[in-house]
């Protein structure tokens, strides 16, 4: 291009963004047209109408609607069933998400050695993963099954009468164990592969400098894996609030509504508000603000601790 | 690390504090309600009632002109063109599933007016959640849906009564038992066609009755009978329990304790069990209920018995017989599980336990009544399918019930057969010849009572009310005071009736 | 402050030999630097030292003690890497630190000892920022200060300059002799840059596929190559190195140095120019000399022949190596 003074090459290409931004946007619109359809169609639509319903009680088919207001919603929320699924919901992720972490660091550091033979325990330790919720649920179901089980034989007491799935003490904890253990495998392979970003040098320096196997453990592999551990304490929690094939397999929500979490409240084949979608909807809707406002808080209050390496 | 820490504890902290708080104390069902009125308010609602207004009780008997009706005839003209296919949604597995398909498709084949597209939609509840949220384009023709459903269908208004179709080509029910076809009946109208019929029966170990001294050709059939035998085989050592009793919802919780108002002779919910107008409340907190319920407490602290829980897989109580240190002699499950109990048991997985061993006897109450409610699933024809599809679906109904096939289905099930031609014919003539444990629940029904008590309770949420008695049974059966649990389990039912009834379609 | 011994040292991984039985003396006080090409084992042997390696066979003696199966902890020396290991997550204080909070040294002792040798080192106003946040250089410092803080026997060094630029590199090898002087400690120091091993070590030893080629001063490794290797390996442009019988009769391989050729046009020694690079404050000319290539270099002021000329050369300093061993063969006036 010849320059022909300052003022009009610049008015010049003022003009050529101007332009070409206008055929930016359309571009850009329908490139993200598919994306968008579908997350409008998959996501933002049913979301909408589920927040619309959230107001409404419906008889079982739907057909026919009270629209009662907003205040349903705060209803719902102080209502016994939501604040007692809560409170369930809540121990669940306190006892799921640090031991599943704390085992999962456990593990992933026990393995991550240059031996023969590591690649097996890997290949075990990781093998959860490739289980289903319901395969997991099953296998802990008859080995808590407290008359042919073999862990109640073993564990005796309690795990024999009632069970530990039949008590009201225990029913919650042993649903937790078999949650952590049906995640165990990603929160190891995710710990592996943090691990394995951690650069050898460090552990060497530390080593030379006389400090400890806990000693660097506790200065070199736990902080250099905090964004890891950011990660899979907010995905567990996820998962810890959104979990429903351990209630409905393990307990039913039973005993006494002890492992009434809100996902089997909102879903559960024993539910009170089984066949009220709007009763449904509302606790959905609340479910969905709880864990936005979780992960908020775990990224907030943890990121400015986590170093993110350079 | 502390710093950490707080930062995470805190927040959470402050959401365990700000829940207390803002608890309510009041039910989820009252969500969105108004608040109740001022104090001034009429003395007429029943503690734990709701302020949602009830609907008067419709007129009895519910004129069938006002329902869809049944033109049989038109699949003659419709099937001149071609067979006319239908389908039909179920909710059966493995080999119940697999007896269903061999049927429908012998019938498929023995004939070209109908072709019967099946489709299994996994369990019972799946079936009704997938049809309660179609709609009438997407439902099937024909579906089949378990005893609790009854006034769930009748509400959603979207079949065409079996009656209409029995009328329309006078068909002669007078094989089916009537029993079977009262439970799917209300308001005079008859809805549905029972199709697969079981009923709680009394499983036991022959072996433990001998070792104990007592006569293995003679179950208890009172709840003190069961006390009394409980006793001596703990005393004799012969097992640790006597019988092992659950409270699932559709176990010992909820399903067996409208039995046992049943045998009772006491109704269940208001309007005759919701028989002649949509029941408003229900009646299980009365006090026979509670004597009852009391006896049953009593079993497990002095009669030797056993509470396993609220059976969320539906086998604890029946597990309970084979554990390996502290068994138990007796339970009450199914008679569907009959079949399946003893392919188990041919297994050998159990040791000491062999087929001969188990014992079946009619299900115990607490006066010895005999007979049983029905339990299991029946048959409903969807309207606004047009008339030619309704007609095949009530022509392959007629084939299901029919005395051969039910023969044939109830041999290889256990179920229960509806058509009692079916006794005199093979297989279930040898079947019940050679191993009268299969015919115990059959009896039951045929024993039953033609009474609205035992026509068993229709009720809208019957589901969600089951769970609700069936968590006041799990609180008696672990040492709660039995007035108590049952009041609270009834004012929640109630509860839930009056807020179904909020909401069901104005008729 | 203390002498390093190694005693036939093999290390192999897997079957392959790194390091092939070496033996070296480390004066106490000396700057030895570790020199060879990638791959020549020096950084294997550095690691046998601080005790990140066991060797496969050979002993290490540190001062008097034997310390083969010791752990590092015990043996007193400090490591600073090619990375530098600085722990991102603490400060440039904690990193500094951080040797000595292992040995459970009180809080306030290293804080003093810290700030004394990040004063040294010019990093005192650094001390409460993270690693991320400073220069290369500078990490590079906090590396070293990390390493001085803790006044072990020996340093122990990984091509600490190999991640700077060319200029800093220049300041820092002076940085690095002064702190070595003012230390009066004993460095290791390995690399593969013959300008750093010339300029900061004391003695030298240089490593070809695993094995010691030769040891000593800067000045002798220069002067007389124990091999052609050292002799090509040090210099710049490496000795040309003449086939027997190409520009003497004799059975044995010459050595010459280009800075050691001067172009005489009645010189007897013929060569063709092939091309002449003139970088300013020198001139080398590429040349073919009895079938072979050699380079000649000349001061920027001495005249300049024309590409593809004939020249005479003379040549001064010879080497003598034998065409087998490659070794050198010390012969009466060749100094």
């Amino acid at each position: 291009m010849t320059r022909r003074g300052p003022s009009r090459v610049s008015s010049h290409a003022h003009g050529r963004s101007h332009g070409r931004a206008r055929r930016d946007w359309g571009l850009a619109a329908a490139l993200l047209a598919p994306s968008l359809s579908i997350l409008g169609v998959f996501v933002l639509y049913p979301l909408g109408r589920a927040i619309l319903l959230g107001r409404q009680r419906c008889d079982p088919s739907g057909d026919n609607c009270r629209t009662n207001g907003w205040h349903q919603y705060v209803d719902v929320f102080r209502s016994r069933e939501f604040q007692q699924a809560f409170g369930v919901t809540f121990r669940f992720a306190l006892m799921t998400v640090p031991i599943g972490l704390v085992l999962g660091v456990a593990l992933a550091v026990l393995v991550d050695k240059q031996l023969r033979g590591m690649g097996a325990f890997r290949t075990i330790f990781s093998s959860t993963v490739a289980t289903s919720v319901a395969v997991a649920s099953l296998m802990w179901f008859f080995l808590l099954e407290p008359s042919v089980g073999v862990l109640a034989d073993w564990i005796g007491g309690t795990a024999k009468n009632p069970g530990l799935l039949h008590s009201e003490g225990t029913a919650l904890w042993a649903v937790a164990v078999s949650s952590i253990w049906a995640n165990l495998g990603f929160t190891f392979i995710v710990v592996t592969a943090g691990l394995q970003g951690i650069p050898a040098d460090l552990y060497e320096s530390a080593y030379v400098d006389g400090a400890s196997g806990w000693m660097r453990f506790s200065n070199v592999t736990f902080p250099m894996l905090g964004p890891t551990l950011l990660f899979a304490s907010v995905v567990l929690t996820g998962r810890a609030f959104q979990s429903y094939g351990e209630f409905d397999l393990l307990t039913g929500g039973g005993p006494n509504g002890s492992t009434t979490s809100l996902t089997y409240l909102i879903y559960g084949n024993n539910s009170l508000i089984k066949n009220d979608q709007g009763l449904q909807s509302a606790s959905a809707v609340l479910l969905f603000i709880v864990l936005l406002a979780l992960a908020l808080l775990q990224i907030r209050g943890v990121e400015k601790r986590v170093h993110y390496g350079n | 690390m502390s710093a950490l820490r707080l930062r995470i504890t805190m927040p959470a902290l402050a959401v365990c504090l700000g829940l207390a708080a803002c608890g309510s104390g009041q039910s989820i069902l009252q969500a969105g309600n108004e608040p109740p009125p001022p104090t001034t308010a009429a003395p007429s609602t029943l503690p734990g009632q709701t302020t949602v207004p009830t609907l008067p009780p419709t007129t009895l008997p519910r004129p069938i002109d006002s329902l869809p009706g049944c033109d049989v005839e038109a699949l003659d003209i419709a099937a001149a063109g071609g067979p006319v296919e239908i389908v039909f949604w179920h909710g059966l597995s493995n080999e119940l599933k697999r007896e269903l398909e061999r049927i429908t498709d012998e019938y498929n084949s023995s004939q070209d007016r109908v072709r019967v597209r099946l489709e299994a939609q996994g369990t019972y509840e799946d079936n009704i959640d997938k049809y309660l949220q179609s709609n009438t384009d997407n439902r099937p023709d024909l579906v089949q849906l378990p005893e609790y459903a009854v006034q769930l269908m009748i509400d959603t208004e979207s079949s065409v009564p079996v009656q209409a179709c029995m009328e329309d080509a006078g068909y002669a029910a007078a094989e089916l038992l009537p029993a079977a076809l009262t439970a799917y009946a209300s308001e005079s109208v008859q809805w549905a066609m029972p199709f697969n019929v079981s009923n709680p029966v009394l499983y036991y170990n022959r072996k433990v009755f001998r070792d104990a001294g007592l006569d293995d050709d003679k179950p208890p059939l009172t709840l003190a009978e069961v006390s009394a035998y409980g006793q001596q085989i703990q005393q004799t050592g012969a097992a640790s329990y006597g019988i092992s009793l659950d409270s699932a919802p559709d176990g010992g919780g909820g399903w067996f304790l409208e039995q046992w108002l049943a045998k009772e002779g006491e109704l269940y919910s208001d309007n005759d069990n919701g028989r002649s107008a949509p029941s408003t409340r229900v009646l299980f907190d009365g006090p026979t209920s509670v004597a009852l319920l009391t006896e049953l407490q009593q079993v497990v602290t002095t009669g030797g018995g056993v509470y396993v829980g609220e059976n969320p897989g539906g086998q604890d109580h029946l597990l309970k017989l084979a554990d390996a240190t502290t068994p138990a002699a007796m339970t009450i499950s199914t008679s569907a599980a009959l079949g399946p109990v003893l392919k188990f048991v041919e297994g050998g997985i159990i040791p000491g336990i062999g087929v001969e061993d188990i014992g079946i006897g009619p299900m115990p109450s607490p006066n010895g009544a005999p007979g049983a409610l029905i339990g299991g699933a029946s048959l409903w024809i969807t309207a606004g399918h047009g008339d030619a599809k309704a007609a095949a679906a009530w022509e392959f109904i007629t084939h299901l019930v029919s005395a051969a096939v039910q023969s044939q289905w109830a041999a290889a099930t256990g179920y229960v057969p509806v058509n009692s031609g079916a006794l005199a014919l093979d297989p279930l003539q040898s079947v019940y010849a050679d191993d009268p444990r299969f015919r115990v629940a059959y009896d039951q029904v045929a024993q039953a009572p033609d009474d609205p008590t035992f026509a068993g309770p229709v009720i809208g949420p019957l589901r969600e009310v089951r769970v609700t008695a069936a968590a006041a049974v799990g609180k008696i059966l672990s040492g709660g005071d039995p007035a108590t649990a049952l009041a609270d389990a009834a004012a929640l039912a109630t509860d839930l009736i009056a807020s179904y009834n909020a909401t069901r379609p104005s008729n | 402050m203390a002498s390093v011994r190694l005693e036939s040292i093999c290390k192999t991984f897997d079957g392959v030999a790194a390091v092939d039985d070496v033996s070296l003396e480390i004066h106490d006080h000396d700057f030895m630097v570790l020199l060879g090409p990638s791959g020549c084992g020096k950084s294997t042997l550095l690691r046998v030292i601080s005790g990140l390696e066991e060797p496969t066979s050979g002993d290490v003696f540190i001062g008097d003690v034997l310390v083969t199966d010791v752990e590092p902890k015990q043996r007193d020396v400090a490591m600073v890497f090619q990375s530098y290991a600085l722990y991102p997550h603490k400060t440039v204080q904690a990193n500094i630190e951080f040797p000595l909070k292992v040995r459970g040294i009180a809080t306030k002792d290293r804080a003093a000892r810290a700030a004394e040798a990040a004063e040294s080192l010019g990093l005192t106003e650094y001390l409460h920022r993270k690693p991320a946040q400073l220069s290369g250089g500078q990490r590079q410092r906090v590396a070293l200060a990390r390493a001085i803080v803790r006044q072990p026997a020996v340093f122990c060094m990984d091509e600490p300059l190999s991640n700077l630029d060319a200029k800093l590199r220049g300041e820092t090898r002076a940085e690095l002799v002064a702190l070595h002087q003012r230390l009066a400690s004993t460095f290791v120091y390995v690399t593969h840059d013959q300008v750093e091993a010339m300029t900061m070590a004391t003695r030298m030893a240089v490593m070809s596929r695993g094995r010691l080629e030769q040891v000593g001063t800067p000045a002798e490794v220069y002067a007389r190559p124990g091999s052609v290797f050292v002799a090509q390996f040090i210099g710049m442009p490496p000795m040309n190195i003449f086939p027997a019988g190409a520009v003497e009769a004799s059975d044995v391989l010459v050595g010459v140095r280009p800075e050691h050729i001067a172009v005489d046009d009645a010189a007897p020694l013929r060569a063709t120019v092939s091309h002449v690079e003139q970088l300013g404050h020198e001139t080398l000319v590429h040349c073919r000399v009895g079938g072979v290539n050699a380079v000649v270099r000349l001061d920027s002021d001495a005249p300049v022949p024309a590409a593809h000329s004939e020249v005479g050369l003379v040549l001064s300093n010879r080497h003598h190596f034998d065409p087998v061993t490659t070794k050198r063969i010390d012969t009466a006036g060749d100094r």
